[in-house]
């Protein structure tokens, strides 16, 4: 995004429980909206922008590993 | 109405295209399709908004008025730019909102294709709910460039349906050779996210500036 809090002001997110508890490794593109509270389609936009680096795993099918998702919420 | 010719038929499962299909392919196509169908109704929604926004764009007149009771400001807190304006919306998508903007700049007007998310989402509590996709001084090649950039996203959409498509038949039809159900689904997604447009927006140019209707963006 080039919006908002882009200005070196690092906001402490509240992560969702399911982010904050889970030993997953990493999410379809439709729970990683959930956790993000955004459309999945959104997601893809991040996807398609470099974002959101996804994995593929078997026959292409694109998963948002957990680690991504923390980068984004800069937890990480 | 399930047929087995036809149409897709975008509320329920589509029905196959496919001549002779055995029992396999036939209960495999509709496990496959079942357990996709509403992405492939978003698939269709979007696709069709899109198109909404195509035909919405042609006809953009760069001297209408502003559409009234559009004007909600959006803040952007990097340095001092002013906040954006909203034009018009482009589409909703549930919680999200995709909305043209335009605001004052040293140079001029300044355009943007803003995706709008919740206030109270994760993602906007760190990055704020203004998400801008495009920017420049022309709407029309901003919208251009959004809608260019839309129909990759879509394909990127598409192409992670029918991975899916093939995974669930990979699960459920372990060892059977059902590419041609895999890749007739395929066919109906790309089908409905296939888009014209971007390239005929420069022609549309010429007819929209003598056209006095449209979407405003002053």
């Amino acid at each position: 995004m080039s919006g908002n809090n882009e200005s070196g002001n690092v906001v402490a997110p509240t992560l969702p429980p399911a982010l904050a508890q889970t030993e997953r490794l990493a999410y379809s593109v439709e729970e990683a909206a959930e956790l993000l509270g955004v459309h999945y389609f959104s997601v893809y936009r991040m996807i398609q922008r470099g974002k959101l680096r996804p994995c593929r795993v078997l026959r292409g099918k694109l998963l948002v590993p957990r680690s991504e998702l923390l980068k984004l919420l800069r937890v990480e | 109405m399930i047929k087995r010719k036809g149409q897709p038929d975008r509320e329920g499962v589509a029905p196959p295209a496919l001549k002779r299909m055995s029992d396999t392919e036939y209960a495999a196509y509709f496990e496959a399709f079942g357990a996709i169908k509403s992405d492939y109704q978003a698939l269709c929604l979007i696709g069709d908004k899109l198109r909404e926004v195509e035909t919405s764009a042609r006809n953009l007149g760069p001297l209408d008025p502003p559409v009234p009771n559009t004007h909600t400001e959006l803040p952007d807190s990097v340095g001092d730019r002013s906040p954006w304006e909203v034009c018009t919306s482009l589409m909703r998508l549930n919680r999200n909102e995709v909305l043209l903007c335009k605001r004052v700049c040293e140079h001029g007007l300044e355009y943007a294709v803003i995706d709008h998310s919740p206030v109270a989402s994760v993602y906007a509590k760190v990055h704020g709910p203004v998400d801008v996709l495009r920017t420049g001084d022309n709407p029309r090649q901003v919208l251009r460039d959004f809608l260019r950039s839309e129909r990759e996203t879509l394909e990127l959409m598409t192409n992670d349906i029918t991975a899916n498509v093939r995974l669930i038949i990979a699960e459920r039809f372990p060892k059977q050779d059902l590419r041609r159900v895999a890749n007739e689904i395929t066919r109906l997604c790309k089908k409905v996210a296939r888009l014209g447009f971007s390239e005929s927006l420069t022609d549309a140019t010429t007819q929209a500036q003598k056209q006095s209707r449209g979407m405003g963006v002053g």
